[in-house]
């Protein structure tokens, strides 16, 4: 294929063979044969890079976020969950986008796992979003971009992974991640006039603060503090939730991981013996529908592990980073490449793939400056956060496009403005390290 | 020629040290003719440490430096290192490595299509908890601690604790949190790299199980060298893991001190103290003597003793 | 008998994902308050992992819902993306073999070193020799859906059911 080396005749063929509409997980795949083929080595690793890639530990909290997330749907926890909020918040300009960035939000401090986040707050707050006004896309966009904070907002994976490899103190990273989190969810707020039609707070007061799926009790004609109360008793054991897992996390009862399956034991026990809603046939329903959602993300994850296998071999990034590193003397100049690469590699690869490539590349340079490795690594997560939903490789995309049936490439659209905020987010997250470091000075 | 070696580690390691000696000597050695490229964090395998060895025994990969406790699901028998207090000191571990013992799981290997050229450390994996200072057999009893494997199970039972399985990722928010108690492993290898000390209160360097290291080459590839190449790369991995040995060695030794500054508090046991350890997990012993076999835990036992005794 | 061939990996996934959620839940709260635990519960949630993503793959690929880029075959005419969609059905199906064969001869590699799991210590293989079924299963799903779509030639559905 022309005169390239084979990693960049590699990301060349992904392109090609995504244009003929082959799926994202298949272009992965054959564009990696092809490369490993012409490297000359690797083929006979291929069943083993994809018996250890289609099942990684770190992702276990995947399918059953995605399943709990489907059984809080199933049984009703998630919509009076999100009708409380809406309450709370829903009045302001913006109404449920508003309401959407909050609750996205808030569930970053029970998840950590930006997928594992879309699957369970993102169809609600969808389906919310465009009963007030807000086209689909851009719904959806709102959500795989709140849903990607989930990796920032701690408990994230993806902080205990930079912290291992970078040898940096987990808890204070976890830490110094909060205040960029909020700040990023108030860019979210700032993007939500961009949506062009979202109707406003009058509208909204109008039908009471309700909408027909999100309120089938009326709360219309009430003072704001007897609709709140209303709202948070019958949203009482969705509000719970976070509680019990955070609870759980906090209290050393179980891991990260193991919250995912909490939470889809609490929705099941919500289900069978609150709400009484759950059914053999809506559960087994759940378990399926919860079952390919999951595969269709992992399948991509899967074949990626042999994306991310041949630009390991074939140096891709330190032949790319190690000239554009060699550019400048100028510190910023350095950060500002580093980012620029962390967000290209974002675009094809997962979070924890792209750093155990490049920490390797870019720690040198963190040390030699003489950076704060804490601050550093806030910005790498936010950076790796926007990576979840930019395409062609946005696994954030792939779940939302997954349960809204929407086309990739219409909600990557919708997620233009959220990107734009989003890089805004980064660069002053990047230029300020005080942003990262109030918090921790405080504690001090 | 550059050929590629894996290891399980990352890049900041006694193991990746070692890797690059190896490299630096096998350059000279063969006049710039030969060479490794070194793959840290078991990349070329997608992350999977057990698999590295597994590779290079059908000469898929060409070398791998990798532990003993990593090859035990493709070699059983390399759980004989780790047995609980099979060793008590660095003699002891030296007397092996470079005697028949040695010699034997060498043989093993090789039946895996794996040459051992040389054997490095990896080190005694000591024990951290929150709770007390872990000073007797009593002091285990219901704690939650997170382990490696099977044979570390049936020891912290041995012991009265509740051994926990758990990915190493999930382990430190699970220490942090309280999910589990403690853990164990080598000081320089992981509880100092992997900043343990900041979610650990106490350590007991009781020394209770061994992990060696080796750099293994394909038999494909060491049979298609002659004898002169052969001894080259022999020699060139031989005085790569003897420096990393030594490095080891003296990152373990200022561990403590530096565990300490860190907020640690060391309790270190008297020989009699490590003896009653020793007796109360001797039902592991037997159990996992028994499934590596006991022909091979004597030719250990042997040497060893053999060596304590003072030169004639 | 019919109806059960379509929904069979449909069944295997309910019942592994349920068995998974037990499991997980039963081990925190066995931990939480005795002193025993089960020592292999990571390793068979990670099995489980593997099985109900290689057959939620043959369900999703069965709806035609492994995401793509409709974008550029959208501008063509009908009869082109007929081309479009035949070859790109072609190559997946090619992958899938592909996976197909290289996991099968992993399966055989570890039936042959006897590779033992870290937990369980079961042989290997017992559970990646759903690999290569799985993956041949989801190139059959693949064809069954590709044919169904050859008759009605379309993009990625969007109904607006979606949610
Ligand atoms: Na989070
Ligand atoms: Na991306």
């Amino acid at each position: 294929m022309l005169d390239l080396d084979p990693g960049t005749a590699m990301v060349v063929l992904f392109f090609v063979l995504l244009a003929i509409r082959v799926p994202v997980a298949f272009a992965l795949g054959l564009s990696s044969l092809y490369a490993m083929w012409q490297i000359g080595f690797g083929l006979d690793l291929v069943g083993d890079l994809l018996a250890s890639g289609i099942a990684k530990f770190s992702l276990l909290a995947i399918p059953f976020f995605i399943l709990a997330g489907a059984l809080m749907g199933t049984v009703g926890i998630a919509e009076r969950m999100i009708r409380f909020f809406r309450v709370l918040v829903g009045d302001l300009p913006g109404g449920m986008g508003v309401v959407g960035t909050v609750v996205c939000l808030f569930w970053g401090a029970v998840s950590g796992s930006g997928p594992a986040s879309v699957a369970a707050i993102g169809p609600l707050i969808i389906r919310g979003m465009e009963e007030d006004g807000y086209p689909r896309p851009f719904a959806a966009a709102l959500v795989c971009t709140g849903a990607a904070l989930s990796i920032v907002i701690p408990p994230s994976i993806g902080l205990v992974i930079y912290g291992v490899i970078a040898e940096t103190s987990i808890a204070e990273l976890f830490i110094a991640a909060i205040i960029p989190g909020l700040v990023m969810g108030v860019l979210m707020i700032a993007t939500l006039p961009f949506a062009g039609k979202a109707r406003h707070a009058a509208a909204m007061a109008a039908s009471g603060g309700g909408l027909a799926a999100l309120a089938p009790k009326p709360y219309a004609g009430l003072s704001y503090p007897a609709r709140l109360g209303r709202a948070f008793v019958d949203a009482f054991w969705g509000l719970l939730t976070p509680v019990v897992i955070l609870g759980g996390i906090y209290a050393g009862v179980f891991t990260p991981t193991e919250a995912a399956i909490v939470a889809t034991v609490y929705a099941l026990f919500v289900g069978l013996f609150i709400y009484r809603s759950l059914t053999v046939r809506t559960l087994y329903s759940a378990l399926v529908e919860a079952s390919a959602s999951s595969a269709v993300v992992m399948l991509v994850v899967t074949f990626a592990s042999l994306f991310g296998w041949v630009v390991t071999v074939d140096d891709l990034v330190g032949k790319y980073s190690g000239a554009l590193l060699s550019m400048s003397d100028n510190q910023w100049v350095i950060l500002a490449v580093i980012m620029v690469v962390v967000l290209i590699a974002g675009m094809f690869m997962d979070a924890i793939t792209i750093m155990f490539i490049a920490l390797p590349i870019f720690l040198p340079v963190v040390r030699e400056l003489g950076w704060d490795p804490v601050w550093f690594g806030v910005a790498l997560m936010v950076n790796l956060a926007i990576g979840l939903f930019t395409p062609p490789v946005g696994i954030n995309l792939f779940v939302a496009a997954n349960i809204t049936r929407m086309s990739l490439e219409k909600i990557a659209l919708g997620a233009i403005p959220f990107l734009i905020t989003s890089l805004v987010g980064l660069a002053i997250i990047a230029a300020f390290p005080e942003i990262s470091h109030l918090l921790l000075e405080f504690m001090r | 020629e550059t050929f590629r070696l894996s290891h399980n580690t990352n890049d900041t390691t006694t193991w990746q040290k070692g890797a690059e000696k190896f490299n630096e000597l096998l350059e000279k050695g063969s006049n710039g003719e030969m060479d490794v490229r070194i793959f840290p964090n078991a990349q070329l395998t997608g992350g999977d440490q057990m698999k590295q060895a597994e590779m290079v025994g059908r000469g898929a990969l060409d070398f791998v430096v990798t532990s003993a406790i990593n090859v035990t699901p493709l070699v059983p028998e390399m759980a004989v290192f780790s047995l609980p207090y099979l060793y008590t000191d660095y003699d002891d571990v030296d007397a092996t490595t470079s005697g028949k013992p040695g010699e034997r799981m060498t043989e093993i290997l090789a039946e895996k299509g794996i040459v051992v050229l040389a054997w490095g450390e990896n080190g005694f994996r000591e024990v951290t908890n929150n709770v007390h200072p872990i000073k007797a057999p009593a002091d285990l009893a219901g704690l939650k601690m997170r382990v490696a494997g099977p044979m570390y199970i049936d020891v912290m039972n041995a012991l009265g604790a509740n051994p926990q399985q758990m990915q190493w990722t999930e382990t430190f928010s699970a220490l942090q949190q309280g999910v589990v108690d403690g853990q164990e492993n080598p000081i320089g290898a992981v509880i100092i790299p992997q900043r343990v000390y900041e979610v650990q209160k106490f350590i007991t360097p009781w020394h209770y199980s061994y992990d060696p290291i080796f750099i293994g080459v394909s038999q494909k590839l060491w049979d298609s060298w002659d004898a002169e190449k052969q001894a080259m790369v022999r020699d060139a991995a031989q005085q790569a893991m003897t420096y990393q040995k030594e490095i080891t060695r003296e990152d373990t030794a200022k561990g403590l001190e530096f565990l300490k500054e860190k907020g640690m508090e060391v309790y270190e046991p008297s020989a009699e103290e490590i003896d009653a350890f020793r007796q109360a997990t001797k039902p592991a012993f037997e159990t996992w003597a028994e499934k590596v076999g006991p022909d091979l835990v004597t030719l250990f036992q042997d040497t060893i003793a053999a060596g304590d005794k003072p030169a004639n | 008998m019919r109806h059960l061939l379509d929904e069979a990996e449909k069944i295997v996934c309910a019942v592994i994902f349920l068995a998974m959620t037990a499991l997980g839940f039963v081990n925190v709260v066995v931990r939480y308050l005795t002193s025993y635990s089960f020592a292999a519960t990571q390793e068979l949630l990670l099995d489980g992992f593997l099985l109900i993503t290689i057959f939620g793959a043959a369900i999703a690929a069965r709806r035609g819902e492994h995401l793509a880029v409709t974008l550029v075959t959208d501008l063509l005419p009908a009869a082109g993306r007929r081309v479009a969609v035949a070859i790109s059905a072609a190559l997946s199906v090619l992958l899938l073999a592909l996976s197909a064969w290289y996991t099968l001869d992993l399966v055989q590699n570890q039936y042959r070193s006897g590779v033992t799991s870290s937990g369980m210590q079961i042989p290997e293989w017992y559970v990646s020799v759903g690999l290569p079924i799985g993956f041949t299963l989801i190139a059959v799903r693949l064809v069954q859906a590709g044919f169904a779509e050859w008759r009605q030639p379309g993009g990625v559905p969007d109904d607006g059911k979606g949610i």
